[in-house]
């Protein structure tokens, strides 16, 4: 499997007041492949959109390096624009994604434009055309504006065009998490399509497990700025191994809940970012915390079972 | 056990008049809510439920108008009461209501102990001393941590999950016998969402209280409530225990929607098709009919007729006329 982006103790820390810092991402590394459906999932602020965003380089990140097939691209101020059309983005909210005073074929074309890809208009609207047809909407929305669409058409625009220049991965940012859910299943089963005819590589960040369980391959539960645990999807579903992920999963509603299992309840809230708990970020909520260690060192990364990595003191 | 029926919605027609025209919001919506139950009101973006919850504390505003039909709460109409009697002797004292954003639902400006005290000195006639200490004991029995110290504070200084604490503090001091909660964890995170629905579900078995739950998640629906209603485009479609409708979905709309939702048994999601119609022009008869694979030629012209499939099992769906078939409609994947 080739390598296409390494993440390498990658830091965020947003400035808060004086000497005071947000960490919304503490530390973090990671591998994806080509053709991964790679997910990132968690609770709010514990740095999924940062991180993604941050592999992106739409926002520069505070130490750490990122490799683009084996180059380092922290090291450049301002992406190549080469570079920049392999990796697009899907954001959560259409209704805010969208320009509401351009076309849909400008909004759609505008990337088409900025690269130098079409040679004039007409070209425009064919490749715009392609793309709206391989969403699923017809030709007769080129001329609307994003107001006269349904949600679920703002997010088929929005992927069309993400996808319009041939990207190698995207970054789909809780793409259907404002929608409803018939409309989702939609979205999902078009991403998961157009995946494989385009041969894409996605980061898919979403806070719901089910539906990281339908679409990605592999996932990465993260808490308060660092990765708790991460694999194949269906090893962690069938074997979580942090307290977290398992809370996680023994909190989440079930359309077919068993009377019988206890539910692990999480104490408290999460705390904040600016001020993170030592040692191991979870250790103020956990239920099998082991002592003093959890609290002062945080744990290594251990491999438990194939490609099933966790860091948590319980695998010393 | 007889049930005791709390609440009674009987053929209940609400528009709205809009510059676009009038939106059919609810078409005729029957619904019966009986003592000391949860119930479920479950629907997508636009199907009429939180319309259903403001007809009920008479908070339809203009331009919605609540055209026809009887809600009947302890023996008495509801709609025949006059603004000021709702007022007085409905909202806030009967019937309490928790919103969606708890922290824009509290007001700003007056600190938390004060916010809860008020009700209590309005509507109990305690003094101000008896309500502080009172504030103090909900506050606790709310599961909030420093209750001194939240009862001085501002709404904006908590978290999500302590405000919608605040807000339920906030509507068990009035004792209601119908708490609605409209959408009450959809704000929050998962871990909190699930301590605030188990708290909800302790606190109601404590004061013997009924809870209607309204939201899009059939899933919390499955977790937490005893009976549920599915809505679509302003009309009921299923009525039943949550068994029932988790195992066992009659309604097209029902089925369609269980298998759109990602769920610990599903693996790939099966979309409904078309979209949900505007309800400006809504269709014709059955409002799913032109989205349901069942469909017939009688659902193009006639609004069906609610059916009972097994006990306490309602439909409204032609399919089920002439009894109870079973068979393959009883399939959910």
């Amino acid at each position: 499997m080739e390598e296409l982006i390494k993440l390498r103790e990658i830091k965020k820390y947003f400035p808060w007041k004086r000497h005071q810092y947000v960490k919304a991402v503490d530390g973090v590394s990671l591998q994806i492949n080509k053709r991964d459906i790679f997910g990132l999932v968690g609770e709010s602020g514990s740095g999924k959109t940062t991180l993604g965003r941050i592999m992106l380089h739409l926002i520069d990140s505070t130490s750490g390096d990122i490799f683009y097939k084996g180059e380092d691209i922290t090291k450049i101020k301002r992406l190549e624009k080469s570079l920049r059309r392999n990796m697009q983005i899907v954001f959560q909210d259409p209704y805010s994604s969208l320009h509401p005073r351009k076309k849909i074929k400008d909004i759609v074309g505008s990337g088409l434009r900025t690269h130098h890809l079409v040679k004039n208009e007409g070209e425009l609207i064919t490749k715009v055309e392609e793309f709206l047809n391989l969403v699923g909407m017809g030709e007769e929305h080129l001329y609307r504006y994003p107001h006269e669409l349904s949600g679920g058409q703002r997010q088929r625009v929005a992927i069309a065009r993400a996808f319009i220049l041939n990207p190698e991965f995207v970054v789909l940012d809780e793409p259907t998490s404002s929608l409803d859910v018939s409309v989702q299943a939609e979205i999902l089963n078009l991403l998961k399509r157009l995946r494989e005819e385009l041969n894409l590589t996605y980061i898919f960040i979403t806070h719901n497990l089910y539906l990281a369980r339908i679409i990605t391959e592999k996932i990465a539960i993260m808490y308060l700025g660092k990765i708790a645990e991460y694999g194949e999807t269906e090893n962690i579903f069938e074997n979580p191994l942090h307290p977290y992920t398992k809370a996680l999963f023994s909190v989440v509603p079930k359309l077919y809940p068993k009377k019988i299992i206890k539910r692990i309840i999480l104490k408290g809230e999460i705390p904040s970012p600016i001020n993170p708990p030592l040692g191991c970020r979870f250790h103020t909520r956990c239920s099998e915390k082991i002592g003093e260690i959890c609290e002062k060192v945080f744990p290594s990364l251990k491999e438990i079972e194939d490609k099933h990595f966790v860091y948590c003191h319980l695998y010393d | 056990m007889v049930k005791d029926l709390l609440l009674e919605i009987k053929d209940l027609w609400v528009n709205f008049y809009t510059y676009r025209g009038v939106v059919k919001a609810l078409n005729g919506v029957n619904l019966k809510i009986y003592k000391g139950e949860f119930f479920g009101l479950v629907g997508e973006t636009g199907c009429g439920k939180s319309v259903t919850a403001s007809a009920v504390l008479n908070l339809v505003q203009n331009p919605g108008k609540i055209e026809e039909g009887e809600i009947i709460f302890k023996g008495k109409d509801l709609l025949k009461m006059s603004k000021e009697e709702i007022r007085d002797k409905i909202r806030g004292k009967e019937i309490t209501m928790i919103m969606q954003y708890p922290v824009s639902a509290l007001n700003p400006v007056i600190n938390n102990g004060n916010q809860i005290a008020e009700s209590l000195i309005a509507n109990k006639n305690m003094s101000e001393n008896e309500a502080k200490k009172r504030v103090i004991e909900l506050l606790r029995e709310v599961n909030i941590p420093e209750p001194e110290k939240i009862a001085r504070q501002y709404p904006h200084q908590l978290s999500g999950g302590m405000a919608q604490r605040v807000m339920i503090a906030m509507m068990l001091s009035a004792q209601p016998s119908l708490l609605i909660a409209d959408e009450p964890t959809t704000a929050l995170d998962v871990s909190i969402q699930a301590q605030v629905l188990s708290l909800l579900k302790d606190l109601i078995s404590k004061h013997k209280a009924t809870v209607l739950l309204i939201t899009h998640d059939l899933s919390v629906v499955a977790e937490t409530c005893d009976r549920v209603g599915v809505m679509y485009a302003g009309d009921m479609v299923e009525v039943g225990e949550v068994d029932q409708i988790i195992n066992n979905p009659q309604h097209p709309y029902t089925k369609g929607l269980i298998n759109a939702i990602p769920s610990d048994r599903r693996k790939e999601l099966v979309e409904i098709r078309g979209s949900v119609p505007d309800l400006v022009n809504p269709p014709s008869g059955c409002r799913f009919h032109p989205r349901c694979d069942y469909v017939r030629d009688l659902c193009k012209s006639e609004k069906p007729k609610v059916l009972q499939v097994e006990k306490d099992h309602m439909v409204a769906c032609f399919l089920f006329e002439g009894g109870y078939e079973g068979g393959e409609s009883g399939r959910t994947d």
